[in-house]
């Protein structure tokens, strides 16, 4: 499981070992203050990033940024 | 002891600035009590004085927590503490994280004690320093006042500098801290007993607590996207427009299945988002900036996933009590294995 939250500590401290970190609480995957394409770029970023770390292996709670 | 002088931490709603549409409300210093400060003056009586109140949106702290936490820390130091108390954050996630982080700074950076409450559940308790006392609250501010009774009783105990009673007690979490007393029978006599209460069905308090970590092994990786089943998961609250299945936009007690064959996107006429943790227009708006079905798609056609399992799951996450979060989990979780999903994409907020 790739899981995507803005405020990684809560999936970290309950033990989530594969955490992604989103963009903001009210548009996790999004930026409304981007232009349609710059925000779907974004969005794209960030899903890649959440789908490639479920090929890598881990050993307890990591966080991941798009960056 | 003459009177004290106190710092207090809401976030904007307790602050009077506004709910979730004023979460980036940027830190700012009030004269004196305000909103739930009020009360707990009274409680605090004479001995201590609320001087100034700092309030901050949450999401301001919770996502920018390093430009946000050294004002919130200026401020408060501004007012001259000699305590800071934060909350009581109830079972709000970002507010108790909140909490915790402007006290565990007060200690360090102000070195004065400091002092909070939240619900035993809120994921702030486990990121609380071990030298800042949290007082147990309630889930929601229903219990305000004993709430906040409780708080003003420990930030009067620490002020006097007076030994703290037990943690069940004096309403406080336990912090681990242990202190030695006599027993007037044995640990054998004492461990027999218990037993026998257990096996009658009777109720027993345990003198040792069993820390209940969940450790959840990390899943091995998948060899090959292109050949995985995906699945999809969510707490953010979309839902089919409507919310015909009516679930809860907090403290939810149910999950939704949607059926994703044959819909190509998450437009805003056939979905919304119904999570009353956050400012969620721009979720409505855009359903994707929850639940990415957008690039998926496009990824499906590229060959970059091998397969989606055509469900939306979805629920909101949104005060919801661990143990049911754990039982909504389970069932979802169980759909997935029956369907052989391999992965799963899951958001949150």
């Amino acid at each position: 499981m790739a899981f995507c939250s803005a405020i990684p500590t809560i999936p970290v401290s309950a033990g989530v070992p594969r955490v992604i970190h989103g963009k903001a609480v009210p548009y996790l995957l999004g930026d409304p203050s981007l232009p349609a394409e710059r925000e779907a770029a974004l969005r794209e970023a960030l899903t890649a990033r959440a789908l490639a770390t479920l090929t890598m292996e881990v050993t307890q709670p990591t966080v991941f940024t798009a960056d | 002891m003459g009177s004290v002088r106190v710092a207090h931490y809401l976030n904007q709603f307790f602050g009077g600035v506004g709910g979730e549409e004023k979460a980036d409300a940027l830190p700012e210093v009030r004269t004196g009590p305000v909103g739930p400060g009020q009360l707990l003056q009274q409680l605090l009586g004479a001995d201590a004085t609320i001087v100034g109140t700092v309030v901050c949106g949450d999401n301001r702290m919770a996502e920018r927590p390093a430009e946000t936490l050294p004002v919130v820390l200026g401020l408060l130091r501004d007012l001259g503490p000699d305590l800071v108390v934060a909350g009581p954050a109830f079972n709000a996630g970002r507010y108790g994280l909140a909490c915790a982080a402007v006290c565990a700074a007060a200690r360090r950076a102000l070195d004065i004690p400091a002092v909070t409450a939240m619900f035993p559940e809120n994921p702030g308790r486990e990121a609380v320093d071990r030298s800042v006392l949290v007082a147990v609250a309630g889930p929601t501010a229903a219990t305000m006042k004993a709430d906040l009774e409780r708080l003003a009783g420990l930030a009067l105990k620490i002020l006097r500098q007076q030994p703290l009673g037990p943690a069940d007690v004096d309403g406080y979490l336990p912090t681990g801290r242990r202190v030695n007393e006599f027993a007037d029978r044995t640990g054998a006599e004492r461990m027999v007993e218990m037993l026998l209460k257990r096996l009658r069905g009777e109720p027993y308090v345990s003198e040792l607590v069993v820390p209940r970590f969940d450790r959840i092994p990390p899943a091995p990786p998948v060899p090959d996207l292109g050949r995985t089943t995906l699945g999809l998961v969510t707490t953010s609250g979309v839902v089919r427009a409507g919310n015909p299945e009516g679930i809860e936009s907090w403290r939810a007690t149910k999950w939704a299945r949607y059926p994703l064959a044959g819909v190509e996107a998450l437009s805003p006429e056939a979905f919304t988002c119904v999570h009353g943790g956050y400012d969620n227009r721009y979720i409505r708006a855009n359903p994707h900036r929850a639940v990415p079905l957008d690039v998926l798609r496009r990824y499906l056609r590229e060959g970059r996933i091998g397969r989606l399992h055509e469900v939306l799951y979805t629920t909101v996450g949104n005060v919801m009590p661990v143990e049911r979060a754990r039982r909504l989990g389970r069932e979802v979780a169980q759909e997935l294995r029956d369907a052989n999903v391999q992965a799963v994409l899951f958001t949150a907020t």
